[in-house]
């Protein structure tokens, strides 16, 4: 069986529950590690076993979100953009230090899947959105991730899936996701990919480049 | 511009001190020396023909020793050095 990873989950202090009571209800579930991505304005360092640091990096300007990019990209294993805004939506999947657009909603096209997979910028469904909502709202996300994922097989744009857990309720487990996919059309070995492969490629790379003496892939110091 | 592990891959290679640390042939590996002359594919440490696509190697610049992945370096010099310019793509 494969290892899974949840890259998108929300603790105190933006939500409830503590990131101890998140990553054992996790651990339950499955999961090797999640990944607590506070959004940044209320972000803190939280390490601990079966921990990957992360961020929601929010803003609602393009020089805005650069800035807080390289502010927190040193800190952290995972860095997210919060999406949903077409400008947004564009600067992040042309910066190749993001990691994931996380939930880009109806603003994801052919032009942005072409960036997003020159800059290895892996795209999120996040469940949360079909969890969620109820009737129009539901067939709008619906048709929206129907559609991402079809630019995004295009293209050879990486996916991950995600819960966007807000408290440990909203936790749930790889298979359940996994069956939930495939509402969109996802097939079950995409699926799967997309909750363990993907997630833990982005993780290696990003550790790698923390480590000393990495000056750029291929080369290093001695 | 100074050499420095930054612009290494994108700088003249010819008089830098060189060591083969792993290759496809075990051969090769260990052999050191000054870098001679460059073509495409090819290093020339001494009197020796290194590939660079299958090997790795370690030069010695002032205060650093740097590893490099010779895949890296597989261009003709004359437009490796170019691809600084462009961001290093």
């Amino acid at each position: 069986m494969p290892n899974y990873y949840d890259l998108n989950v929300h603790s105190s202090p933006e939500c409830e529950d503590p990131p101890e009571r998140l990553i054992s209800v996790a651990k339950r579930c499955g999961y090797t590690a999640i990944a607590i991505t506070n959004h940044s304005n209320l972000w803190g360092e939280v390490t601990g076993e079966g921990v990957i640091s992360g961020i929601e990096i929010v803003a609602d300007k393009i020089s805005g979100l650069k800035k807080k990019i390289e502010i927190y990209r040193p800190k952290v294993d995972v860095l997210l953009v919060h999406g949903g805004d077409p400008k947004i939506n564009r600067a992040a999947v042309e910066n190749s230090e993001v990691d994931i657009l996380a939930h880009p909603s109806h603003y994801f096209n052919h032009v942005l899947a072409k960036f997003a997979a020159e800059n290895e910028v892996a795209i999120e469904f996040n469940l949360d959105e079909i969890i969620y909502t109820r009737g129009v709202p539901r067939v709008r996300a619906l048709s929206a991730f129907q559609r991402n994922l079809k630019i995004a097989r295009k293209f050879d744009v990486s996916m991950t899936i995600t819960s966007g857990a807000r408290s440990q309720y909203d936790l749930r487990a790889p298979r359940e996701l996994i069956a939930l996919a495939g509402l969109f059309g996802m097939s079950e070995s995409e699926a799967v990919g997309a909750l363990s492969e993907t997630p833990w490629n982005i993780v290696t790379r990003n550790r790698k480049k923390k480590r000393p003496g990495y000056v750029m892939d291929g080369v290093e110091l001695l | 511009m100074d050499i420095s592990p930054n612009n290494l891959i994108f700088h003249e290679l010819i008089g830098l001190f060189a060591e083969v640390s792993d290759s496809t042939n075990s051969s090769l590996v260990g052999i050191k020396g000054k870098v001679v002359d460059e073509t495409r594919n090819l290093l020339v440490i001494g009197d020796k023909k290194i590939p660079k696509a299958y090997s790795t190697f370690i030069f010695s610049i002032p205060n650093n020793k740097v590893k490099v992945d010779g895949k890296l370096l597989v261009s003709r010099p004359e437009d490796r050095i170019k691809r600084r310019l462009r961001g290093g793509k």
